[in-house]
Protein backbone atom coordinates (compact mmCIF):
# COMPACT_ATOMS: atom_id res chain seq x y z
CA UNK A 1 0.00 0.00 0.00
CA UNK A 2 1.28 2.99 -1.14
CA UNK A 3 0.63 6.15 1.41
CA UNK A 4 -0.34 9.71 -0.31
CA UNK A 5 2.73 11.31 0.47
CA UNK A 6 1.79 15.07 1.37
CA UNK A 7 4.46 15.97 2.89
CA UNK A 8 7.99 14.98 2.33
CA UNK A 9 9.95 14.20 5.42
CA UNK A 10 13.62 15.17 4.71
CA UNK A 11 16.58 14.28 7.68
CA UNK A 12 19.23 16.26 7.15
CA UNK A 13 22.68 14.77 8.86
CA UNK A 14 24.39 18.30 8.91
CA UNK A 15 26.64 19.56 12.13
CA UNK A 16 27.67 22.86 10.40
CA UNK A 17 25.36 25.45 10.72
CA UNK A 18 26.35 27.34 7.81
CA UNK A 19 25.95 24.40 5.83
CA UNK A 20 22.15 23.85 7.34
CA UNK A 21 21.43 27.34 6.36
CA UNK A 22 22.81 26.88 3.08
CA UNK A 23 20.33 24.07 2.53
CA UNK A 24 17.42 25.48 4.37
CA UNK A 25 17.55 28.54 1.61
CA UNK A 26 17.33 25.80 -1.06
CA UNK A 27 14.50 24.15 0.30
CA UNK A 28 13.12 27.48 1.01
CA UNK A 29 11.27 27.97 -2.66
CA UNK A 30 10.28 23.98 -2.98
CA UNK A 31 7.31 23.62 -4.99
CA UNK A 32 6.46 20.85 -3.01
CA UNK A 33 5.23 21.04 1.00
CA UNK A 34 8.56 19.43 3.01
CA UNK A 35 9.88 19.19 6.43
CA UNK A 36 13.64 19.25 6.86
CA UNK A 37 14.47 18.01 9.91
CA UNK A 38 18.24 18.17 11.39
CA UNK A 39 20.63 15.98 13.24
CA UNK A 40 23.75 17.42 14.36
CA UNK A 41 25.56 13.99 14.51
CA UNK A 42 25.61 10.22 13.10
CA UNK A 43 24.20 9.43 16.79
CA UNK A 44 21.52 11.61 16.86
CA UNK A 45 20.61 10.66 13.43
CA UNK A 46 20.37 7.01 14.00
CA UNK A 47 17.86 7.26 16.95
CA UNK A 48 15.91 9.74 15.26
CA UNK A 49 15.68 7.34 12.02
CA UNK A 50 14.54 4.83 14.13
CA UNK A 51 12.62 6.79 16.30
CA UNK A 52 14.24 6.10 19.60
CA UNK A 53 14.17 8.09 22.42
CA UNK A 54 13.87 11.34 22.74
CA UNK A 55 12.82 11.39 19.37
CA UNK A 56 9.61 9.26 19.45
CA UNK A 57 8.02 12.09 17.70
CA UNK A 58 9.56 12.14 14.71
CA UNK A 59 8.06 10.76 11.39
CA UNK A 60 9.09 8.32 9.22
CA UNK A 61 11.53 10.05 7.13
CA UNK A 62 11.59 9.68 2.96
CA UNK A 63 15.36 11.15 2.12
CA UNK A 64 18.35 11.30 3.96
CA UNK A 65 20.57 14.30 3.21
CA UNK A 66 23.81 12.90 5.11
CA UNK A 67 27.41 15.14 5.27
CA UNK A 68 30.07 12.89 5.24
CA UNK A 69 32.29 15.27 8.15
CA UNK A 70 30.46 14.38 11.21
CA UNK A 71 31.69 14.68 14.46
CA UNK A 72 31.99 11.22 16.08
CA UNK A 73 31.83 8.26 13.93
CA UNK A 74 31.28 10.20 10.77
CA UNK A 75 28.95 9.93 8.01
CA UNK A 76 29.77 6.77 6.39
CA UNK A 77 29.22 4.74 9.27
CA UNK A 78 26.00 6.51 9.86
CA UNK A 79 25.77 5.24 6.01
CA UNK A 80 26.93 2.05 6.64
CA UNK A 81 24.23 1.85 9.76
CA UNK A 82 21.31 2.59 7.37
CA UNK A 83 21.78 -0.09 4.72
CA UNK A 84 22.47 -2.42 7.17
CA UNK A 85 19.23 -1.82 9.28
CA UNK A 86 16.19 -3.66 8.16
CA UNK A 87 13.76 -1.02 8.12
CA UNK A 88 15.88 1.71 6.81
CA UNK A 89 17.47 -0.57 4.32
CA UNK A 90 15.65 1.19 1.45
CA UNK A 91 15.91 4.80 2.43
CA UNK A 92 17.20 7.03 -0.24
CA UNK A 93 20.04 8.63 0.69
CA UNK A 94 22.14 11.29 -0.46
CA UNK A 95 25.73 12.35 0.42
CA UNK A 96 26.10 16.07 0.43
CA UNK A 97 29.54 16.61 1.08
CA UNK A 98 32.45 19.06 0.54
CA UNK A 99 34.63 16.08 -0.35
CA UNK A 100 35.48 15.47 -3.97
CA UNK A 101 38.07 12.88 -3.18
CA UNK A 102 37.91 9.54 -5.44
CA UNK A 103 37.96 7.64 -2.37
CA UNK A 104 35.46 9.24 -0.68
CA UNK A 105 32.77 8.92 -3.43
CA UNK A 106 34.01 5.56 -4.62
CA UNK A 107 33.29 4.01 -0.56
CA UNK A 108 29.83 6.21 -0.56
CA UNK A 109 28.91 4.03 -3.78
CA UNK A 110 29.80 1.13 -2.47
CA UNK A 111 28.05 1.73 0.79
CA UNK A 112 24.57 2.29 -1.66
CA UNK A 113 24.46 5.76 -0.98
CA UNK A 114 22.07 6.80 -3.94
CA UNK A 115 23.92 9.61 -4.99
CA UNK A 116 27.01 11.61 -4.18
CA UNK A 117 27.03 15.61 -4.19
CA UNK A 118 29.68 17.62 -3.74
CA UNK A 119 28.78 20.84 -1.77
CA UNK A 120 29.35 23.91 -3.96
CA UNK A 121 31.65 26.81 -3.03
CA UNK A 122 29.49 28.88 -4.44
CA UNK A 123 26.09 30.00 -3.13
CA UNK A 124 23.98 30.00 -5.77
CA UNK A 125 25.40 26.90 -6.80
CA UNK A 126 24.99 25.60 -3.48
CA UNK A 127 20.83 26.34 -3.83
CA UNK A 128 20.67 25.58 -7.29
CA UNK A 129 22.05 22.25 -5.84
CA UNK A 130 19.57 21.71 -3.17
CA UNK A 131 16.82 22.52 -5.25
CA UNK A 132 17.89 20.24 -7.79
CA UNK A 133 17.93 17.33 -5.10
CA UNK A 134 14.41 18.33 -4.01
CA UNK A 135 13.36 18.38 -7.41
CA UNK A 136 14.59 15.31 -7.94
CA UNK A 137 14.09 12.93 -5.01
CA UNK A 138 10.23 14.48 -3.82
CA UNK A 139 8.60 15.02 -7.95
CA UNK A 140 10.49 13.20 -10.56
CA UNK A 141 11.85 10.40 -8.69
CA UNK A 142 9.32 7.40 -7.31
CA UNK A 143 10.25 6.88 -3.16
CA UNK A 144 9.74 3.21 -1.54
CA UNK A 145 7.00 2.95 0.98
CA UNK A 146 8.25 5.17 4.27
CA UNK A 147 10.19 3.09 6.81
CA UNK B 1 90.82 -14.60 -8.19
CA UNK B 2 92.89 -11.15 -8.27
CA UNK B 3 95.49 -11.09 -11.09
CA UNK B 4 97.58 -8.41 -10.76
CA UNK B 5 96.27 -6.12 -7.32
CA UNK B 6 99.51 -4.42 -7.75
CA UNK B 7 99.80 -1.09 -9.00
CA UNK B 8 95.87 -0.96 -9.25
CA UNK B 9 95.81 -0.55 -5.49
CA UNK B 10 94.78 3.09 -5.84
CA UNK B 11 92.37 4.19 -3.05
CA UNK B 12 92.25 0.82 -1.58
CA UNK B 13 94.38 0.84 2.21
CA UNK B 14 97.11 -1.89 1.98
CA UNK B 15 97.85 -4.01 4.91
CA UNK B 16 100.93 -3.91 6.71
CA UNK B 17 103.36 -7.09 4.93
CA UNK B 18 100.33 -8.75 3.07
CA UNK B 19 100.34 -6.81 0.00
CA UNK B 20 103.29 -6.75 -1.90
CA UNK B 21 104.86 -3.37 -3.35
CA UNK B 22 104.40 -3.28 -7.29
CA UNK B 23 106.28 -5.26 -9.50
CA UNK B 24 106.86 -8.23 -6.74
CA UNK B 25 104.23 -10.17 -9.33
CA UNK B 26 106.59 -11.66 -11.35
CA UNK B 27 109.33 -12.57 -8.39
CA UNK B 28 105.86 -14.25 -6.76
CA UNK B 29 105.43 -16.22 -9.73
CA UNK B 30 108.42 -17.61 -10.82
CA UNK B 31 109.34 -18.68 -6.93
CA UNK B 32 107.09 -22.10 -7.06
CA UNK B 33 108.33 -23.08 -10.67
CA UNK B 34 112.20 -22.61 -9.00
CA UNK B 35 110.69 -24.48 -5.75
CA UNK B 36 109.77 -27.15 -8.25
CA UNK B 37 112.65 -27.41 -10.18
CA UNK B 38 115.10 -27.85 -7.13
CA UNK B 39 113.10 -30.19 -5.37
CA UNK B 40 112.84 -31.96 -8.36
CA UNK B 41 116.78 -32.40 -8.84
CA UNK B 42 116.79 -32.90 -4.91
CA UNK B 43 114.30 -35.92 -5.04
CA UNK B 44 115.72 -37.32 -8.18
CA UNK B 45 117.33 -40.82 -7.00
CA UNK B 46 120.83 -39.20 -6.97
CA UNK B 47 122.05 -41.98 -4.12
CA UNK B 48 120.91 -45.01 -6.15
CA UNK B 49 123.19 -45.91 -8.57
CA UNK B 50 120.50 -46.89 -11.31
CA UNK B 51 118.30 -44.69 -12.52
CA UNK B 52 115.15 -46.46 -14.06
CA UNK B 53 112.41 -45.57 -16.29
CA UNK B 54 109.56 -45.31 -13.42
CA UNK B 55 111.57 -42.94 -11.05
CA UNK B 56 112.18 -40.80 -14.27
CA UNK B 57 108.76 -40.22 -14.66
CA UNK B 58 107.34 -40.23 -11.36
CA UNK B 59 110.05 -37.29 -11.00
CA UNK B 60 109.24 -35.62 -14.07
CA UNK B 61 105.44 -36.25 -13.29
CA UNK B 62 105.92 -34.43 -9.84
CA UNK B 63 108.29 -31.25 -12.00
CA UNK B 64 104.77 -31.09 -13.88
CA UNK B 65 102.29 -30.99 -10.76
CA UNK B 66 104.60 -28.95 -9.07
CA UNK B 67 104.07 -26.56 -12.15
CA UNK B 68 100.42 -26.49 -12.06
CA UNK B 69 100.51 -26.50 -8.54
CA UNK B 70 102.21 -22.49 -9.22
CA UNK B 71 99.98 -21.62 -12.25
CA UNK B 72 97.07 -22.89 -10.01
CA UNK B 73 98.56 -20.42 -7.19
CA UNK B 74 98.61 -17.45 -9.75
CA UNK B 75 94.95 -18.19 -11.44
CA UNK B 76 93.47 -20.16 -8.80
CA UNK B 77 89.47 -20.64 -9.45
CA UNK B 78 87.57 -18.71 -6.89
CA UNK B 79 86.13 -22.01 -5.54
CA UNK B 80 89.65 -23.99 -4.71
CA UNK B 81 89.77 -23.67 -1.35
CA UNK B 82 93.14 -22.45 0.33
CA UNK B 83 93.73 -25.91 2.25
CA UNK B 84 93.35 -27.78 -1.33
CA UNK B 85 96.53 -25.49 -2.31
CA UNK B 86 98.10 -25.99 0.94
CA UNK B 87 97.38 -29.43 1.09
CA UNK B 88 98.11 -30.73 -2.61
CA UNK B 89 101.71 -29.79 -2.36
CA UNK B 90 101.79 -31.84 0.86
CA UNK B 91 100.18 -34.69 -0.10
CA UNK B 92 102.30 -34.70 -3.47
CA UNK B 93 105.19 -34.95 -1.13
CA UNK B 94 103.59 -37.78 1.02
CA UNK B 95 103.71 -39.42 -2.47
CA UNK B 96 107.07 -39.33 -2.86
CA UNK B 97 108.40 -40.69 0.23
CA UNK B 98 106.12 -43.89 -0.81
CA UNK B 99 107.97 -43.91 -3.45
CA UNK B 100 111.59 -43.53 -2.53
CA UNK B 101 110.90 -46.11 0.40
CA UNK B 102 113.09 -48.26 -1.48
CA UNK B 103 115.62 -46.82 -0.85
CA UNK B 104 115.94 -47.50 2.77
CA UNK B 105 114.55 -44.14 4.03
CA UNK B 106 110.76 -45.19 4.62
CA UNK B 107 110.45 -45.07 8.12
CA UNK B 108 112.59 -41.35 8.27
CA UNK B 109 110.87 -40.22 5.56
CA UNK B 110 107.60 -40.68 6.77
CA UNK B 111 108.87 -39.55 10.65
CA UNK B 112 110.05 -36.69 8.53
CA UNK B 113 106.50 -35.80 6.81
CA UNK B 114 104.32 -36.67 10.41
CA UNK B 115 106.67 -34.12 11.74
CA UNK B 116 106.19 -31.35 9.17
CA UNK B 117 102.65 -31.31 8.57
CA UNK B 118 101.48 -29.38 11.67
CA UNK B 119 104.27 -27.08 10.52
CA UNK B 120 103.25 -26.66 6.93
CA UNK B 121 99.72 -26.08 7.93
CA UNK B 122 100.87 -23.59 10.52
CA UNK B 123 102.82 -21.75 7.60
CA UNK B 124 99.59 -20.85 5.71
CA UNK B 125 98.07 -18.94 8.73
CA UNK B 126 101.50 -17.44 9.82
CA UNK B 127 103.31 -14.15 9.53
CA UNK B 128 106.90 -14.17 7.26
CA UNK B 129 109.19 -14.03 10.51
CA UNK B 130 107.31 -17.38 11.68
CA UNK B 131 107.38 -18.86 8.59
CA UNK B 132 111.57 -18.53 9.16
CA UNK B 133 111.38 -19.75 12.19
CA UNK B 134 109.43 -23.10 10.93
CA UNK B 135 111.62 -23.61 8.35
CA UNK B 136 114.84 -23.12 10.45
CA UNK B 137 112.63 -25.59 12.87
CA UNK B 138 112.19 -27.92 10.47
CA UNK B 139 116.16 -27.92 9.96
CA UNK B 140 116.53 -29.24 13.75
CA UNK B 141 114.31 -31.50 13.51
CA UNK B 142 116.16 -33.28 10.71
CA UNK B 143 119.32 -32.87 11.45
CA UNK B 144 118.36 -34.55 15.26
CA UNK B 145 116.26 -36.64 13.34
CA UNK B 146 119.57 -37.92 11.14
CA UNK B 147 121.92 -37.56 14.77
CA UNK B 148 119.40 -39.89 16.89
CA UNK B 149 118.51 -43.03 14.59
CA UNK B 150 121.31 -45.06 14.07
CA UNK B 151 119.72 -47.09 11.64
CA UNK B 152 119.74 -44.41 9.42
CA UNK B 153 121.27 -43.93 6.22
CA UNK B 154 123.78 -41.67 6.76
CA UNK B 155 125.02 -39.57 3.98
CA UNK B 156 121.84 -40.07 1.67
CA UNK B 157 118.86 -39.18 3.18
CA UNK B 158 119.63 -36.95 5.67
CA UNK B 159 120.84 -34.83 2.78
CA UNK B 160 117.65 -35.61 1.15
CA UNK B 161 115.58 -34.75 4.08
CA UNK B 162 117.27 -31.60 4.65
CA UNK B 163 117.26 -30.42 1.13
CA UNK B 164 113.14 -31.27 0.78
CA UNK B 165 113.06 -28.99 4.24
CA UNK B 166 114.58 -26.36 2.66
CA UNK B 167 112.52 -26.64 -0.15
CA UNK B 168 109.18 -26.92 1.65
CA UNK B 169 110.04 -24.38 3.35
CA UNK B 170 110.73 -22.33 1.38
CA UNK B 171 108.04 -22.58 -1.26
CA UNK B 172 105.86 -22.62 1.64
CA UNK B 173 106.56 -19.63 1.82
CA UNK B 174 106.06 -18.34 -0.98
CA UNK B 175 102.73 -19.98 -1.15
CA UNK B 176 101.82 -18.60 2.09
CA UNK B 177 102.69 -15.39 0.73
CA UNK B 178 100.57 -15.44 -2.07
CA UNK B 179 97.77 -16.68 0.34
CA UNK B 180 98.39 -13.97 2.54
CA UNK B 181 98.82 -11.43 -0.29
CA UNK B 182 95.13 -13.45 -1.43
CA UNK B 183 93.52 -13.42 1.89
CA UNK B 184 94.09 -9.59 2.39
CA UNK B 185 92.61 -8.88 -0.60
CA UNK B 186 89.88 -11.15 0.12
CA UNK B 187 89.31 -9.53 3.72
CA UNK B 188 89.58 -6.51 2.17
CA UNK B 189 86.74 -7.07 -0.34
CA UNK B 190 84.83 -8.27 2.36
CA UNK B 191 85.63 -5.24 4.30
CA UNK B 192 84.46 -3.24 1.20
CA UNK B 193 81.50 -5.64 0.37
CA UNK B 194 80.04 -5.38 4.22
CA UNK B 195 80.49 -1.70 4.14
CA UNK B 196 78.78 -1.18 1.01
CA UNK B 197 76.18 -3.20 2.47
CA UNK B 198 75.64 -1.38 5.39
CA UNK B 199 75.50 1.64 2.99
CA UNK B 200 72.97 0.02 1.01
CA UNK B 201 70.85 -0.26 3.85
CA UNK B 202 71.43 3.72 5.21
CA UNK B 203 70.40 4.50 2.15
CA UNK B 204 67.47 2.08 2.03
CA UNK B 205 66.22 3.26 5.52
CA UNK B 206 66.80 6.70 4.40
CA UNK B 207 64.73 6.20 1.59
CA UNK B 208 62.03 4.64 3.50
CA UNK B 209 62.04 7.81 5.80
CA UNK B 210 61.79 10.24 3.30
CA UNK B 211 58.87 8.23 1.40
CA UNK B 212 57.31 8.68 4.66
CA UNK B 213 57.95 11.92 5.34
CA UNK B 214 56.90 12.40 1.73
CA UNK B 215 53.65 10.77 2.16
CA UNK B 216 53.27 12.30 5.49
CA UNK B 217 53.80 15.76 3.59
CA UNK B 218 51.24 14.65 1.09
CA UNK B 219 48.66 13.55 3.89
CA UNK B 220 49.00 16.97 5.47
CA UNK B 221 48.29 18.86 2.18
CA UNK B 222 45.74 16.81 1.25
CA UNK B 223 43.68 16.98 4.94
CA UNK B 224 44.72 20.69 5.19
CA UNK B 225 43.37 21.95 1.58
CA UNK B 226 40.84 20.00 1.89
CA UNK B 227 39.69 21.34 5.35
CA UNK B 228 40.48 24.92 4.82
CA UNK B 229 37.82 24.38 1.67
CA UNK B 230 34.78 24.05 4.28
CA UNK B 231 35.30 27.55 5.86
CA UNK B 232 36.09 28.95 2.91
CA UNK B 233 32.94 27.97 1.45
CA UNK B 234 31.11 29.35 4.15
CA UNK B 235 32.72 32.91 4.28
CA UNK B 236 31.87 32.87 0.28
CA UNK B 237 28.77 31.72 0.54
CA UNK B 238 27.78 33.85 3.23
CA UNK B 239 28.88 37.05 1.65
CA UNK B 240 27.17 36.37 -0.91
CA UNK B 241 23.72 35.60 0.65
CA UNK B 242 24.63 38.84 2.84
CA UNK B 243 25.45 40.44 -0.65
CA UNK B 244 22.04 39.61 -1.86
CA UNK B 245 19.91 39.85 1.22
CA UNK B 246 21.46 43.18 2.56
CA UNK B 247 22.83 44.62 -0.26
CA UNK B 248 20.18 47.65 -1.15
CA UNK B 249 20.68 48.37 2.78
CA UNK B 250 24.38 49.01 2.54
CA UNK B 251 26.42 51.90 1.18
CA UNK B 252 29.19 51.82 -1.65
CA UNK B 253 31.69 51.49 0.97
CA UNK B 254 29.66 48.46 2.68
CA UNK B 255 29.30 46.99 -0.80
CA UNK B 256 33.19 47.06 -1.63
CA UNK B 257 34.01 45.81 1.91
CA UNK B 258 32.11 43.22 1.03
CA UNK B 259 33.28 42.87 -2.07
CA UNK B 260 36.96 42.33 -0.77
CA UNK B 261 35.71 39.62 0.84
CA UNK B 262 34.25 37.66 -1.11
CA UNK B 263 36.97 38.43 -3.54
CA UNK B 264 39.46 36.99 -0.72
CA UNK B 265 37.68 33.60 0.04
CA UNK B 266 37.41 32.73 -3.57
CA UNK B 267 40.86 33.21 -4.22
CA UNK B 268 42.15 31.78 -0.86
CA UNK B 269 39.62 28.74 -2.09
CA UNK B 270 41.26 28.44 -5.78
CA UNK B 271 44.66 28.23 -4.11
CA UNK B 272 43.51 25.78 -1.80
CA UNK B 273 41.71 23.65 -4.34
CA UNK B 274 44.67 24.10 -6.89
CA UNK B 275 47.30 22.89 -3.77
CA UNK B 276 45.12 19.90 -3.40
CA UNK B 277 45.62 19.03 -7.16
CA UNK B 278 48.96 19.73 -6.55
CA UNK B 279 49.21 16.76 -3.81
CA UNK B 280 46.96 15.06 -5.77
CA UNK B 281 49.10 14.93 -8.65
CA UNK B 282 51.96 13.26 -6.08
CA UNK B 283 49.64 11.09 -4.66
CA UNK B 284 47.42 9.36 -7.19
CA UNK B 285 48.20 5.74 -7.90
CA UNK B 286 45.61 5.55 -10.59
CA UNK B 287 47.19 3.01 -13.10
CA UNK B 288 48.10 4.04 -16.29
CA UNK B 289 46.31 3.32 -19.36
CA UNK B 290 46.59 3.86 -23.43
CA UNK B 291 45.50 7.12 -23.72
CA UNK B 292 44.86 8.82 -27.32
CA UNK B 293 46.81 12.12 -27.21
CA UNK B 294 44.65 13.70 -29.89
CA UNK B 295 41.40 13.03 -27.91
CA UNK B 296 42.75 14.36 -24.53
CA UNK B 297 44.15 17.60 -26.31
CA UNK B 298 40.51 17.75 -28.36
CA UNK B 299 39.08 17.63 -24.57
CA UNK B 300 41.41 20.40 -23.23
CA UNK B 301 39.84 22.60 -25.71
CA UNK B 302 36.82 21.86 -25.44
CA UNK B 303 37.10 22.64 -21.49
CA UNK B 304 38.68 25.90 -22.40
CA UNK B 305 36.13 26.73 -25.18
CA UNK B 306 34.84 29.92 -23.19
CA UNK B 307 37.92 30.92 -22.07
CA UNK B 308 39.46 30.61 -26.06
CA UNK B 309 36.05 32.82 -27.39
CA UNK B 310 36.39 35.45 -24.62
CA UNK B 311 40.04 35.90 -25.61
CA UNK B 312 39.33 36.04 -28.92
CA UNK B 313 42.06 33.34 -29.54
CA UNK B 314 42.95 30.95 -32.11
CA UNK B 315 44.37 27.38 -31.56
CA UNK B 316 45.92 25.96 -34.09
CA UNK B 317 47.16 21.86 -34.17
CA UNK B 318 47.28 19.19 -36.38
CA UNK B 319 46.29 15.78 -35.25
CA UNK B 320 48.56 13.15 -35.18
CA UNK B 321 49.84 12.13 -31.56
CA UNK B 322 50.34 8.86 -30.82
CA UNK B 323 48.80 6.70 -28.16
CA UNK B 324 50.61 6.83 -25.34
CA UNK B 325 50.76 5.28 -21.48
CA UNK B 326 49.47 7.61 -19.08
CA UNK B 327 46.48 9.30 -16.40
CA UNK B 328 43.77 10.99 -19.18
CA UNK B 329 42.56 13.24 -16.17
CA UNK B 330 46.28 14.34 -15.35
CA UNK B 331 47.22 14.71 -18.99
CA UNK B 332 43.89 16.61 -19.60
CA UNK B 333 44.74 18.83 -17.05
CA UNK B 334 48.19 19.21 -18.52
CA UNK B 335 47.12 20.78 -21.69
CA UNK B 336 44.44 22.87 -19.58
CA UNK B 337 46.61 23.98 -17.41
CA UNK B 338 49.48 25.65 -20.54
CA UNK B 339 46.87 26.32 -22.95
CA UNK B 340 45.33 28.36 -20.20
CA UNK B 341 48.56 29.90 -19.46
CA UNK B 342 48.90 30.75 -23.13
CA UNK B 343 45.71 32.86 -22.99
CA UNK B 344 45.94 34.74 -19.59
CA UNK B 345 49.10 36.42 -20.38
CA UNK B 346 48.18 36.99 -23.43
CA UNK B 347 49.31 40.40 -25.64
CA UNK B 348 46.35 42.63 -25.87
CA UNK B 349 47.57 44.39 -29.31
CA UNK B 350 47.38 41.63 -31.16
CA UNK B 351 45.13 38.46 -31.85
CA UNK B 352 45.82 35.33 -29.81
CA UNK B 353 47.50 32.26 -31.44
CA UNK B 354 48.31 28.76 -29.88
CA UNK B 355 50.56 26.67 -32.09
CA UNK B 356 50.55 23.02 -30.68
CA UNK B 357 52.69 20.67 -32.46
CA UNK B 358 53.97 17.49 -31.73
CA UNK B 359 56.71 15.09 -32.81
CA UNK B 360 58.36 11.68 -32.20
CA UNK B 361 62.11 12.60 -30.23
CA UNK B 362 63.30 8.96 -29.97
CA UNK B 363 61.45 6.93 -27.45
CA UNK B 364 59.02 9.78 -26.57
CA UNK B 365 56.87 12.09 -27.87
CA UNK B 366 57.90 16.25 -27.74
CA UNK B 367 54.62 18.59 -27.50
CA UNK B 368 55.28 21.90 -28.00
CA UNK B 369 52.59 24.78 -27.45
CA UNK B 370 53.70 28.15 -28.44
CA UNK B 371 51.88 31.49 -28.28
CA UNK B 372 52.33 34.92 -29.10
CA UNK B 373 51.51 36.54 -25.45
CA UNK B 374 53.39 39.02 -23.41
CA UNK B 375 56.61 36.17 -22.86
CA UNK B 376 58.92 36.53 -20.36
CA UNK B 377 62.94 36.92 -19.84
CA UNK B 378 64.56 33.59 -20.00
CA UNK B 379 66.36 33.97 -16.62
CA UNK B 380 63.05 33.12 -14.98
CA UNK B 381 62.51 30.08 -17.28
CA UNK B 382 63.01 27.74 -14.50
CA UNK B 383 61.52 29.34 -11.74
CA UNK B 384 57.85 29.63 -13.29
CA UNK B 385 57.49 25.85 -12.54
CA UNK B 386 58.02 26.83 -8.87
CA UNK B 387 54.79 26.73 -6.79
CA UNK B 388 53.57 29.80 -5.97
CA UNK B 389 56.35 31.62 -8.22
CA UNK B 390 54.77 34.39 -10.31
CA UNK B 391 56.10 37.09 -12.65
CA UNK B 392 53.08 39.34 -12.56
CA UNK B 393 51.20 40.34 -10.04
CA UNK B 394 47.98 38.49 -9.74
CA UNK B 395 45.54 41.73 -10.07
CA UNK B 396 47.15 41.95 -13.84
CA UNK B 397 46.45 38.19 -14.66
CA UNK B 398 45.32 36.60 -12.19
CA UNK B 399 46.45 32.60 -11.27
CA UNK B 400 47.45 30.91 -7.73
CA UNK B 401 50.84 29.93 -9.28
CA UNK B 402 50.48 26.81 -8.61
CA UNK B 403 49.84 25.31 -12.30
CA UNK B 404 52.83 25.36 -13.95
CA UNK B 405 54.06 23.62 -10.67
CA UNK B 406 51.20 20.89 -11.57
CA UNK B 407 51.97 20.73 -15.00
CA UNK B 408 55.88 19.76 -14.33
CA UNK B 409 54.47 17.05 -11.81
CA UNK B 410 52.13 15.31 -14.21
CA UNK B 411 54.95 15.44 -17.27
CA UNK B 412 57.35 14.07 -14.47
CA UNK B 413 54.96 11.16 -13.49
CA UNK B 414 54.63 10.04 -16.89
CA UNK B 415 58.71 9.85 -17.63
CA UNK B 416 59.31 13.51 -18.87
CA UNK B 417 60.58 16.45 -18.38
CA UNK B 418 58.84 20.31 -19.12
CA UNK B 419 60.86 23.43 -19.97
CA UNK B 420 59.33 27.00 -21.01
CA UNK B 421 61.02 29.48 -23.59
CA UNK B 422 60.32 33.36 -23.56
CA UNK B 423 61.10 36.22 -24.79
CA UNK B 424 59.22 39.58 -23.92
CA UNK B 425 56.71 41.00 -26.42
CA UNK B 426 56.94 38.08 -28.56
CA UNK B 427 55.56 34.81 -26.71
CA UNK B 428 56.03 31.89 -24.79
CA UNK B 429 57.05 27.96 -25.60
CA UNK B 430 56.13 25.29 -23.34
CA UNK B 431 58.01 22.01 -24.66
CA UNK B 432 57.51 18.79 -22.70
CA UNK B 433 57.84 15.04 -23.32
CA UNK B 434 55.95 11.72 -22.39
CA UNK B 435 56.98 8.89 -22.69
CA UNK B 436 55.30 7.16 -26.01
CA UNK B 437 55.48 3.66 -25.17
CA UNK B 438 52.14 2.07 -26.00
Amino acid sequence: MIAPISTIEILLVEDNPGDVRLTQEGFAHAKLHNRLWLAPDGEAAMRMLRHEEPHEECPPFDLVLLDLNLPGAGGMEVLREIREDEDLGTLPVVVLSSSDAERDIILSYRLHANCYVIKPADFHAFVDVVHAIEQFWTTTARLPTRA
Amino acid sequence: MIESSHGTTGSRPTADDAVPPPNDGVLYRGLPFLFAVVLGLALLPIQDTTVDAPKLVLSLAMLATLFGVALALDRRPARMPDWFVVLFPYLFLVAITILRSGTGGTQSGYAALLFLAPFYVALYDRRRWQVVGVTFAMFVAFAFQGLVQTDFESAGPLRGALLTAVVIGTMSLAVHRKVGRLRSIDAELRRESAARAAAIRELAAANDALERSNRDLEQFAYVSSHDLQEPLRMIRSFSQLFMQRHGDAMNDEGKELLGFITDGAERAQRLVSDLLEFSRVGTSTKPFEPVELDDVLARAIDVLTPTVENAGATILHEPGMPRIQGDPAQLERLFVNIIGNALRYRATDRATEIRIEGRPDGDRWEVTIRDNGIGFDNEHAERIFKMFQRLHGRDEYGGTGIGLAICERIVERHGGHIRANGEPGVGSTFTFTLESRT
